[in-house]
């Protein structure tokens, strides 16, 4: 069990280095960026009482992704009512005033991310730490299935995301 | 690991952080600070409780005072830790195996509305019990004024007032076993769907 200084110090870590590996997690999974904020406070309170369980046998970029997955699907079978489609923060949606190359690559973000958070919930999971540089050994560990499985889910995966922007655009 | 054209989807996935520094930090604060008092929250409800009802037996010790004040003790005392059990379930299932997690959150969300389901059919009665507590302590009399004493009280504004918060409780109850309900079958639609992704792992594999 990590002790109460190290549990501080560890804490301290993931909120420096997995900010935005925890928020693009919670993105993939709530649209809507009021429900998204008290997402990423529930992982984060998660990620805390977890901690003192963290015995260093992964990574701590391991250890939040995974339990920030969990999070975001009990999340998801908890909302309240299904999902709508929100229009995304200003910083991602298309800004005006903006050169024609940042909308279009705006544009793009925006595009790619409604199109994660149509994916089934096994493809979502791998895509995501996919997308996030994850080997496949960790996402192996992660997912809790073999490499090879990870390797096949992760080709699937990539095949829906593509459909689903071919078919978007 | 990745292939041409999906390094660009990456890099434009690694760009949608929206979210600053300062805004983390004060979540992360914040989340370490209620983390720290969720574990005296259920205890202090639990002293506060038993300091509203203890030293009211000794004001007023009669037989049905002492019973049904004792049978609220007990009550307390078992809800708390339900709920105090329930949530370490939770945390526990954040770290548990991938596989073990989707069994686990549909055990808990079967525990859950087993306890809605029990404090909805406890509440009544439970209601009931503290009336008779009050009435029994005011009148300070035993079982043949307990009538009377129950009419004097149903006379007074305050008391439907105290009725209609309790009816208002047993609405949010209702509401919350629906919100349970649709929980549990959106986790057994995961675990299917789960299982289906797992088939055609191995059916390739």
């Amino acid at each position: 069990m990590a002790a109460n200084g190290s549990r501080e110090q560890l804490f301290a870590q993931v909120s420096s280095t997995c900010r935005g590996l925890i928020y693009r997690i919670a993105l993939s999974y709530e649209a809507d960026p009021a429900l998204r904020h008290e997402l990423v406070q529930d992982i984060l309170l998660a990620i805390w009482v977890a901690l003192a369980n963290f015995r260093g046998e992964a990574s701590v970029k391991t250890f939040a992704a995974s339990i920030a997955q969990k999070r975001c699907i009990s999340h998801v079978s908890k909302r309240a009512r299904e999902p709508r489609q929100v229009e995304l923060s200003p910083e991602l949606a298309s800004a005006a005033e903006l050169p024609d190359e940042l909308a279009l690559r705006n544009d793009q973000k925006r595009h790619l991310v409604e199109s994660i958070q149509l994916l089934p919930i096994p493809q979502r999971e791998a895509i995501v730490l996919c997308l996030e540089g994850f080997s496949y050994g960790e996402m192996a560990r992660i997912l809790g299935i073999s490499s090879n499985a990870v390797m096949l889910r992760c080709q699937r995966a990539k095949n829906t995301l593509k459909a689903i922007m071919e078919g978007q655009s | 690991m990745r292939e041409p054209g999906f390094e660009d989807l990456a890099d434009l996935w690694q760009e949608s952080e929206e979210v600053n520094r300062e805004v983390f930090e004060a979540l992360a604060r914040r989340a370490r600070r209620k983390g720290r008092l969720l574990g005296y929250a259920d205890f202090v409800l639990f002293l506060l409780i038993v300091l509203g009802i203890v030293p009211s037996l000794f004001m007023a010790p009669n037989a049905i005072t002492i019973t049904v004040a004792i049978l609220l003790l007990v009550a307390t005392l078992w809800v708390n830790w339900t709920r105090r059990r329930l949530r370490q379930k939770a945390f526990t299932l954040n770290t548990s195996e991938p596989a073990a997690f989707l069994e686990g959150s549909v055990a808990n969300a079967k525990a859950n509305l087993r306890r809605v389901n029990l404090s909805l059919m406890l509440m009544p009665p439970m209601i009931m019990m503290a009336i008779i507590f009050k009435v029994s302590q005011r009148s300070r009399g035993g079982i043949e004024t307990l009538p009377q004493g129950l009419l004097e009280w149903a006379s007074v504004p305050r008391a439907w007032a105290g009725l209609t918060v309790v009816a208002l409780l047993l609405l949010v109850t209702f509401r919350s076993r629906r919100r349970l309900r649709r929980e549990l079958a959106r986790l057994e639609n995961l675990r299917l769907e789960y299982e289906r992704e797992k088939r055609r792992d191995l059916d390739i594999e």
